[in-house]
């Protein structure tokens, strides 16, 4: 059985309906082929994730995967599979990917509250909060065709400290990047990087930039 | 222990042995001894390793922007001094879990050639490549200064395929690559890697092969 994710027809963002992964992917390029424009949508989670440094975590595809293959993208992301919430998703991308559990702190003063106080536990625990929702579509690059394919992103920030571990088969490497580093490396060699994250840091430059003063304000000691 | 307060052991170039002083100390000695005459007449014991999977893929480390050396390039997997009192075998076994979080072992050539048998899944194992009495390595520095420090280095390669992790104090990342594909990217961009790493991977490419199908 395939794996079952949340999808959308781009002319109506309220109704849900379930998709078949492999399915959707195919006829997003079928789509993009005969010229038809983006009509379906898929529902993503999308999260970058800093350390106390205010360094980015950024995973390198590894060059086996269809999508995207070998280039440069952030911390990590999932489909939303179809009954699953946003919140379900985020939870368990960041139990499969870092091995660590996060804590969604949509109130502000609570985020601010939990880094105060945690700031120490932070290898064991990561602190998450919402950035976004956009519904647009992105370039993704399948089987080396460049597509674009309808996405509901539901993004988010978050600090985590611990040990990152390469889990062969998902990510072929992991970095920690300082923005301003990240930004100068993505100018140089723009095709290395997915338009997700390139889309994350410029939309969200505002946001990131004061996430890594908080964060600076409360761990730096 | 704070890394720069430990104590290592000293030799002149012909492997005489000489005194043990605190790690600093004789950085600060030969960094002056190198702007002032060109050359180091002193070494210390090293070990430096690469670790594969057993599909062949090479684990490389990126170096971080932090480093006084080398900064921010990409590297063999790990490196580190022997303390005074350490062996070379010990402390392979010592840096792997420091900087990769992995429990390795380091065998005897013939016993090596048994690997398969042993589940890498939840072991690394490692050989014995090569002990350089007088190994130059070459560094730059954060302005662009070349140094080049002799050292008794013994190389390693060994196999792990479990999970590994990436310490952010030692890295700033890792990554595991095809040989093929690490050898191009050097070629289009050497200014991005360690020559460490260079060397190690044109004289020891014999051992960076897959011993399992992938």
């Amino acid at each position: 059985m395939g794996e079952i994710i949340t999808g959308y027809d781009t002319d109506d963002w309220i109704n849900a309906y379930p998709t078949d992964r492999d399915k959707f992917y195919k006829n997003a390029v079928d789509h993009h082929k005969k010229k038809k424009g983006v009509l379906i949508a898929a529902e993503i989670v999308d999260v970058l994730i800093l350390n106390k440094k205010g360094e980015l975590l950024i995973q390198k595809r590894s060059k086996k995967k269809n999508h995207n293959p070998n280039m440069f993208d952030k911390s990590m992301g999932g489909h939303v599979q179809y009954g699953d919430t946003v919140e379900h998703t985020l939870m368990v991308e960041t139990v499969q990917e870092l091995q660590v559990p996060s804590l969604l702190l949509n109130n502000t003063q609570d985020f601010e509250n939990s880094i105060k106080i945690l700031h120490q536990y932070l290898n064991t625990v990561a602190l998450v909060k919402k950035l976004g929702i956009k519904t647009r579509s992105f370039t993704k690059i399948i089987d080396g065709e460049k597509v674009e394919v309808g996405n509901k992103k539901n993004f988010f920030i978050g600090v985590y400290d611990g040990a990152v571990k390469l889990v062969d088969g998902e990510a072929s490497g992991i970095f920690w990047y300082e923005l301003k580093d990240l930004k100068k490396e993505m100018e140089d060699r723009p095709e290395k990087f997915t338009h997700d994250l390139k889309y994350m840091l410029e939309k969200y430059d505002e946001e990131i930039k004061k996430f890594i003063d908080l964060i600076n304000r409360f761990t730096t000691k | 222990m704070q890394k720069n307060l430990e104590n290592l052991e000293i030799f002149d170039l012909d492997g005489n042995f000489l005194e043990i002083k605190k790690r600093d100390k004789y950085y600060e000695e030969i960094k002056k001894e190198f702007s002032e005459t060109g050359k180091i007449s002193k070494k210390v014991k090293t070990i430096k390793l690469f670790l594969l999977n057993s599909s062949g893929e090479i684990y490389v480390q990126k170096r971080s922007k932090q480093k006084n050396e080398n900064s921010g390039l990409f590297d063999k997997t790990v490196g580190g001094h022997v303390i005074s009192g350490h062996s070379f075998d010990f402390s392979v076994v010592k840096e792997c879990l420091e900087e990769l979080d992995i429990p390795i072992t380091i065998l005897p050539k013939n016993d090596f050639k048994k690997i398969l048998n042993l589940d890498l899944e939840k072991i690394g194992v490692f050989q014995q490549v090569e002990l350089v009495e007088n190994f130059i390595s070459i560094r730059k520095s954060i302005n662009g200064e070349i140094f080049e420090q002799p050292l008794k280095n013994l190389f390693y390669i060994g196999y792990y395929d479990g999970i590994v992790k990436c310490k952010d104090q030692e890295a700033s990342g890792i990554e595991l690559i095809e040989l093929q594909d690490l050898k191009k990217d050097i070629l289009k961009n050497p200014e991005l890697f360690t020559e460490d790493l260079k060397f190690m991977l044109q004289r020891y490419e014999k051992f960076l092969v897959p011993i399992k199908k992938s």
